[in-house]
């Protein structure tokens, strides 16, 4: 099997590497609908002119391999809304490919249109424009009906819970089993299971009113998860929680990553919850998605004004735009390390090669979902060809430097 | 006097209680349609709900003696004769019917909307929307709208009296107005104000008990 997939791979002339955007050049527009809601027929014709049960797989394997597993693909996302006369772009050209069993983060601040965006992802808001494709099967085009039940598929869970106020905890995490009509015995089985994985079992008859804001979000984790989906949505679901809540709320999301590989999105306002879990992130504004990276290069080399303004928005000890230049009789750096080099004494290594002066003017270390991340502001002081010298030292050490 | 009044009373209780059901049966589903043929709601057809809600407003809006008139051929035909306790259970259903209508609306409205979103996203259809979310989670304030539901269509029942529906409004009518019995009068008064009373407290008590928000 796998040696015919090769083969295939080689007869279409895809190049692995960025097979995936090869791909879909190769396929005309018109083909690009989904086969029997799974998978889309690639137009090389070797592939075509076999079209049977088997070549089918192939055909199934080969996609999951050209695509390195990719959960959701975003492409050319459009949402309008028209009030009357006027017309609102919400979500404006959105791409973005999401893989399997990633935590993805998409921050803005409020009004940036990520909320509309993550909703578009499950159509609770029709997209004007463009598809969206999750486990390759195109969501924008699905009728009702088949809609309702792929929906089954994409757990979401809400900044204010929006759990069921006259049903008890149980029955909260029931309603999604209840709804596809799973057995009684059945039910009961599954929620106990749930109720234990997400630590509330002393509130299984609890009602909501009852409940603090993190056992809420708890139950309704437990419920969004219920039905074993793919996809898990997060829209601000940690927004009206407190910092420690937070963090436990996140903690049980990445364990429901690791553990049951459900690929999460995330819709934030807050940088922390980024750094806490997510290894991909898109920062969004106006409705356009400016900056996409790794969690680690964005807080390493934001490129954005927007990216920026984030990361200092953790920064709450010293503001960058408190420290101005101009105050200074040296020049201003801000060192940005990653992984490792948090770790080297670079500061001192440089004081001592170099005849310079360093003034630490403000620095940390964020723990990111992997690595960490540090930052320093300092203040070089010294002859000018000296400091030019240990700039370059740092960035030979891997460190992002820049004048500020 | 006891022989006059609890006659009428159990006359009373007899068209409240079958009034009620037909007016809930009539009205919970046209509350339910209101809601979710809305816009941007459930069902969206805003058409029908334009002409549903038109249709519930003129019938709201007759006053309930002239459409307890107007009622009459259909009284007649569905119960034989358009005068009678029984018959006045017709034209009290119809008159309470768009009443039940609006107090279902308003009370599925107050249902969160984040709740059906909810549901909508993990793949409910209309019907479940409905039976297992919208109802159950309107259910207290739906308790208190059925309960004024009754105290209005105790008023209605007395008023239905003077036109020869039997009751209570009857026998204050009849005896305690025309006959001039002052006593007939007070007790009619007083145990109407009893029903009422001992109603809202129930309807107030049940809805607070099963409301556990």
């Amino acid at each position: 099997m796998t040696k015919r997939i090769n083969c295939i791979i080689i007869s279409s002339k895809l190049n692995k590497k960025n097979s995936y955007q090869e791909w879909w050049r190769v396929r005309p527009y018109e083909t690009r609908q989904p086969v029997n809601n799974k998978v889309p027929i690639p137009a090389s014709k070797s592939i075509d002119e076999r079209g049977t049960a088997a070549s089918f797989i192939e055909r199934f394997f080969l996609c999951k391999i050209l695509r390195g597993d990719l959960m959701i693909r975003i492409q050319n996302i459009y949402k309008e809304f028209s009030n009357g006369k006027e017309k609102l772009t919400a979500v404006k050209n959105i791409n973005l490919n999401i893989k399997q069993g990633e935590i993805f983060g998409i921050i803005g601040l409020s009004g940036a249109g990520k909320s509309t965006l993550i909703r578009c992802i499950n159509r609770l808001e029709e997209p004007t424009r463009g598809q969206i494709f999750i486990d390759e099967v195109d969501i924008t085009n699905l009728d009702k009906e088949t809609l309702r039940i792929t929906r089954k598929d994409i757990g979401m869970i809400f900044q204010h819970f929006n759990l069921l106020s006259q049903k008890t905890v149980y029955d909260n995490i029931a309603f999604s089993l209840h709804l596809s009509k799973m057995d009684k015995n059945k039910i009961k089985q599954r929620v106990d299971q749930l109720l234990k994985y997400v630590g509330l079992e002393d509130k299984k008859y609890s009602y909501p009113a009852t409940l603090s804001g993190g056992q809420k979000q708890r139950v309704a984790i437990a419920r969004a998860i219920a039905n074993n989906p793919k996809v898990l949505l997060s829209d601000e679901g940690t927004s009206a929680l407190d910092p420690q809540t937070t963090k436990s709320i996140l903690s049980l999301l990445n364990k429901i990553r690791k553990e049951l590989g459900i690929t999460i999105v995330m819709i934030t306002h807050q940088m922390e919850v980024v750094k806490e879990i997510c290894d991909k992130a898109a920062i969004m504004e106006n409705g356009e998605i400016v900056e996409t990276n790794t969690v680690e290069n964005l807080f390493r080399e934001p490129k954005t004004k927007t990216a920026h303004k984030f990361i200092n928005s953790m920064h709450t000890s010293v503001e960058e735009e408190i420290i101005n230049p101009d105050d200074f009789k040296g020049k201003i750096v801000r060192l940005s390390f990653l992984g490792k080099t948090t770790r080297k004494a670079i500061v001192s290594q440089v004081i001592k090669v170099f005849n310079i002066d360093i003034n630490i003017l403000s620095g940390n270390i964020n723990k990111l979902q992997s690595r960490s991340v540090g930052h320093l502001i300092l203040e070089l002081t010294g002859d000018e060809l000296e400091v030019e010298k240990a700039l370059n030292y740092f960035k030979n050490q891997d460190v992002t430097v820049e004048v500020i | 006097m006891a022989d006059l009044v609890i006659p009428s009373l159990l006359e009373t209780l007899y068209m409240v209680a079958f009034s009620t059901i037909f007016s809930l049966l009539l009205g919970f589903p046209l509350g339910i349609l209101l809601v979710v043929t809305e816009k941007e709601n459930i069902w969206e057809k805003p058409k029908f709900n334009q002409i549903l809600n038109s249709i519930i407003n003129v019938l709201r809006s007759f006053p309930f003696l002239i459409l307890m008139i107007v009622i009459f051929p259909l009284s007649t035909l569905l119960v034989g004769k358009s005068i009678g306790t029984t018959a006045t259970i017709v034209p009290l259903s119809v008159a309470a019917a768009p009443f039940v209508a609006r107090v279902i609306e308003g009370s599925l409205k107050e249902v969160d909307k984040g709740v059906i979103e909810l549901s909508l996203s993990m793949g409910a259809t209309t019907p479940q929307i409905i039976s297992k979310v919208l109802i159950p989670e309107a259910m207290p304030s739906i308790i208190l709208g059925v309960t004024l539901t009754i105290i209005n269509i105790i008023g209605y029942s007395a008023m239905a009296g003077a036109i020869g529906g039997g009751g209570l409004g009857d026998l204050a009518i009849r005896y305690g107005h025309y006959r001039r019995e002052t006593d007939v009068m007070i007790a009619s008064v007083v145990i109407i104000v009893i029903m009422v009373q001992s109603i809202q407290y129930l309807g107030n008590t049940l809805s607070a008990k099963i409301n556990k928000k």
